[in-house]
C-alpha cells in the first residue's frame, strides 16, 4: 500500500497565503474605487474558471515534469501545434466523408494524440540521448512552432465555410458546466490519483528527489520519466483541443508565452525547478492566483503592465518565502 | 488560513455592495488589437473625446473602459477580454478584431448577451451580429496613394516608370485592400508602367520588412523608379534599406500610416508621402454609435447601412507641417477638432 501520510497531502502554505495577498490587494482596490462590484459576480466567477482551464489542463502536465525533476519549455507552442492539426484533419474529414461529428472526433483525437507525439518525443530525447531536459524541450519549442506555422501556411485557419460545430461553441461559452472546465476536474482527480496512490507515483518523487538512489532502489528510471513526458504531452494536446474551440480556430501564434505562464503557476503552487516536490492542489491554485491577477488588472482597469509586475514580485516573493520556511 | 480568506471575501463583498453604481451611466468597453501603438492611443482619446461631448451637449455620462491586449498578435487574449466583458456587463462594445474569422464567436456571444458591437478598423467575417463598422477606407486610401505616386513621377518626367509593390502580410484584409487600390489605379493612370515585383512580403515588423526589402531593392537598383509600402513598418524598413544602399532620394517611396520617424522622413524627402487614417474619428464615430444604438435609435438603417467610413488622407513635404494633418495624430490638435455626427432615426421608427 502507498504512503499516505498526512504530511503529503497537506496542502502546501505557501499557495494559500498568495492567494490571500492577491484577494488582499483586490478588496482594497474594491474599497479604492468603489462602485465596481463586477470582480466578484457571479458571472466573472464563471469567466475565472473559463479562463483557467486550459493552463490548468497544462500545468497537470507541467506539474508531472516538474516533479521528475525536469521541465517542458514546448507547451506553448505544442499548443498551437496542436489547434493547426485539428483544424487541417477536421477539414480533411469533413470534406471527404461529409459527416460532422466524424470528423469531429478524428479531428480531436489526432489533436490529442499529436500532443502526445510531441510528449514521447520529449522524452525520447531526455531518456535516450541525454539532453538535458531544458534543452530538448527547448528544441521541440522551435520544431513545433515551425511545423505549426507550415502547416497552417503562415495564415489562421478558420473553419470551412464559417461553419462551426456545435460542440466547439459550447465547449467556447462560459458556463460552470462547461465539458472542459468538467474534463479539468476529472484530470485534476486522476493526476492527484496517480500522484498520490499508485507506483507511477511514488516512484516520480523518487527519481525527482534524487535519481541516483531511485535507480538504485530499482526504479526504472528512464521508463519512469519516458511516462512522464508522454502524459504531459497527451495533457497539453488536450489544452490544444480546448484551445482550438476557445479560440474557434487553428492559429499557429496561440499560446506564445504560455509555458512560461504555467511554470510560474506550478511554482507559486509550491513545486520546485529542482524536482521531487509539487501537489495537483498547488497547482491549480497558482494557476487560480495568476487567472485572479489577469482578471482583476483587467476589470479594475489596472495599467496591463502591472499584471506582469504583480506576477513577478509574487513569485518572487512566494518561493522566497517557501525557502526560508524550508531551512 | 481558511478563516482569513473567507474574511477577506466578506469585507470585499460587503465593500463592493455598499457602493452602487450610477443607474444612468452608460459604460463602453474599447477593445483595440494591441496597446502598443500611436494608433490605438488616438482610438482612445477619441473615444474619450466623445463622451466628454456626450456629457456637455446632453448631459449623458459615459464611462469609457479601455481594455486590450499588451501584444497585436493575442488573439486568445482579446477572446478573453470580450467573454470577461460581456460576463461582468457594459453597455456597448468597440471592438478592433485582430482577425476576422477567430473573433466571430466571441462577438456573437456578445450579441446573444444583448451587448451591442461597434466593429472598428477591420472588418469582421461574421456581419450579422454587430451593428456597425467603423474604418478607413482601405481601398480608397490605396487609390489615393497611387494617384499621388503617378503625379509625382509624371512631374519627373517618367511616364513609362518601374514600380515595385511591396506588400505587407499574407491573410491581413486592411493592407490587401490598399494594396489592390494601389494596382487598380496604378494600372489605370498609368498603363505603361513596368511591374518590376508584386510578390513580395514585408513580414510584420520593420526588421523583417528591413530582411525583405534588402536583397529586392539591391537586385532592381539600377531601374527601379518607386515603391509603394502599404502600412507603417514595410515603409519604414523599405526607407532604412534605401538609406543604407544609398538610393534614399532617388527611389520614390509612398508609404501608409505613420510614425515620428516616417514623418521625418517625409519631412526630409525621402519619403514622397503616406496616406493617414483617422483613428481619433474613428474612436470618437465608433463610441457615439454604440451610444446611440444603446438609446434605442437605429444606427445602420435597419441593417442597410452597415459602414461608416472615417477617412483618409495624403500627407506629403508640403502638407506635414499643416494643422490639419497634424490634427490626425497630435493630441493637442486633437482636442481642438470638431468631430460632425451622423443623426440616426428611432428603432422601429422605419416602414
Amino acid at each position: 500500500m502507498p504512503d499516505v501520510s498526512p504530511k503529503r497531502l497537506a496542502l502546501p502554505a505557501g499557495p494559500w497565503a498568495g492567494f490571500a495577498a492577491v484577494l488582499l490587494l483586490f478588496a482594497a482596490l474594491l474599497g479604492y474605487e468603489g462602485g465596481h462590484g463586477t470582480f466578484l459576480s457571479g458571472g466573472n466567477l464563471e469567466v475565472l474558471l473559463h479562463e483557467g482551464t486550459i493552463p490548468a489542463v497544462v500545468a497537470l502536465g507541467m506539474l508531472l515534469v516538474l516533479i521528475s525533476g525536469g521541465i517542458d519549455l514546448s507547451v506553448g507552442a505544442v499548443v498551437a501545434l496542436v489547434t493547426v492539426v485539428t483544424m487541417r484533419v477536421y477539414t480533411a474529414v469533413l470534406a471527404s466523408s461529409g459527416s460532422g461529428p466524424e470528423a469531429s472526433l478524428t479531428a480531436v483525437a489526432a489533436g490529442v494524440l499529436a500532443g502526445g507525439l510531441c510528449g514521447v518525443a520529449n522524452g525520447l530525447l531526455v531518456t535516450r540521448l541525454d539532453l538535458p531536459p531544458f534543452v530538448a524541450t527547448l528544441g521541440m519549442f522551435g520544431v513545433a512552432r515551425g511545423l505549426a506555422v507550415w502547416l497552417a501556411e503562415r495564415t489562421t485557419l478558420a473553419f470551412p465555410g464559417g461553419v462551426t460545430p456545435d460542440w466547439v461553441v459550447t465547449v467556447g461559452k462560459t458556463s460552470f458546466l462547461n465539458p472542459g472546465l468538467l474534463s479539468l476536474l476529472i484530470l485534476a482527480a486522476l493526476v492527484a490519483v496517480l500522484l498520490h496512490l499508485t507506483v507511477f507515483g511514488r516512484h516520480l518523487y523518487a527519481v525527482g528527489s534524487n535519481e541516483a538512489t531511485a535507480r538504485l532502489c530499482g526504479v526504472d528510471v528512464r521508463r519512469t520519466k519516458l511516462g512522464v513526458y508522454a502524459l504531459s504531452g497527451l495533457l497539453t494536446g488536450w489544452a490544444g483541443v480546448l484551445m482550438f474551440a476557445h479560440s474557434n480556430s487553428g492559429n499557429p501564434t496561440l499560446g506564445e508565452q504560455l509555458e512560461l505562464d504555467v511554470i510560474t503557476a506550478v511554482v507559486i503552487g509550491g513545486a520546485s525547478l529542482g524536482g521531487g516536490r509539487g501537489t495537483v492542489v498547488g497547482a491549480l491554485l497558482g494557476v487560480a492566483i495568476l487567472g485572479l491577477i489577469k482578471n482583476g488588472v483587467s476589470l479594475f482597469n489596472v495599467p496591463v503592465e502591472m499584471q506582469y509586475i504583480l506576477i513577478g514580485v509574487l513569485l518572487l516573493a512566494n518561493v522566497a518565502l517557501g525557502r526560508r520556511r524550508g531551512r | 488560513m481558511f478563516r482569513r480568506v473567507r474574511a477577506l471575501l466578506l469585507i470585499a463583498a460587503s465593500l463592493s455592495a455598499g457602493c452602487g453604481e450610477q443607474a444612468d451611466e452608460l459604460v463602453i468597453v474599447v477593445i483595440p488589437k494591441g496597446m502598443t501603438h500611436e494608433h490605438w492611443q488616438s482610438v482612445r482619446r477619441g473615444a474619450e473625446r466623445c463622451a466628454a461631448d456626450l456629457l456637455a451637449s446632453e448631459g449623458r455620462r459615459v464611462r469609457i473602459i479601455f481594455d486590450g491586449p499588451l501584444r497585436e498578435r493575442d488573439a486568445m487574449e482579446q477572446i478573453r477580454i470580450m467573454d470577461r466583458r460581456v460576463a461582468t456587463g457594459a453597455d456597448g462594445i468597440v471592438l478592433a478584431p485582430q482577425h476576422s474569422r477567430t473573433m466571430t464567436a466571441c462577438v456573437r456571444r456578445a450579441a446573444d448577451a444583448g451587448l451591442p458591437v461597434v466593429v472598428i478598423d477591420s472588418g469582421l467575417a461574421d456581419p450579422d451580429h454587430f451593428v456597425k463598422y467603423v474604418a478607413t477606407d482601405n481601398y480608397r486610401g490605396g487609390c489615393l496613394a497611387a494617384e499621388h505616386l503617378i503625379g509625382e513621377l509624371k512631374k519627373r518626367g517618367k511616364d513609362r516608370p518601374k514600380l515595385i509593390l511591396f506588400r505587407y502580410a499574407v491573410g491581413s484584409e486592411s493592407t490587401e485592400q490598399r494594396e489592390k487600390g494601389f494596382e487598380d489605379t496604378a494600372k489605370r493612370l498609368c498603363p505603361d508602367a513596368v511591374w518590376l515585383s508584386t510578390d513580395r512580403y514585408a513580414g510584420s515588423t520593420r526588421d523583417s520588412a528591413m530582411r525583405e526589402a534588402g536583397p529586392l531593392v539591391f537586385q532592381f537598383r539600377e531601374q527601379v523608379d518607386a515603391i509603394f509600402a502599404p502600412n507603417e513598418s514595410s515603409a519604414s524598413g523599405t526607407v532604412d534599406v534605401l538609406r543604407s544602399q544609398g538610393l534614399n532620394g532617388k527611389v520614390l517611396v509612398m508609404g501608409f500610416d505613420s510614425s515620428k520617424p516616417l514623418l521625418h522622413a517625409i519631412q526630409s524627402g525621402d519619403v514622397i508621402g503616406s496616406v493617414l487614417q483617422d483613428p481619433y474619428r474613428m474612436g470618437y464615430l465608433s463610441t457615439w454609435c454604440a451610444v446611440r444604438y444603446r438609446l434605442g435609435e437605429d444606427v445602420n438603417a435597419n441593417r442597410t447601412q452597415m459602414d461608416l467610413s472615417t477617412g483618409e488622407y495624403v500627407v506629403t513635404r508640403e502638407n506635414v507641417e499643416s494643422e490639419s494633418i497634424r490634427g490626425l495624430f497630435d493630441p493637442e490638435l486633437q482636442a481642438r477638432r470638431v468631430i460632425d455626427v451622423p443623426r440616426f432615426p428611432k428603432r422601429g421608427a422605419m416602414p
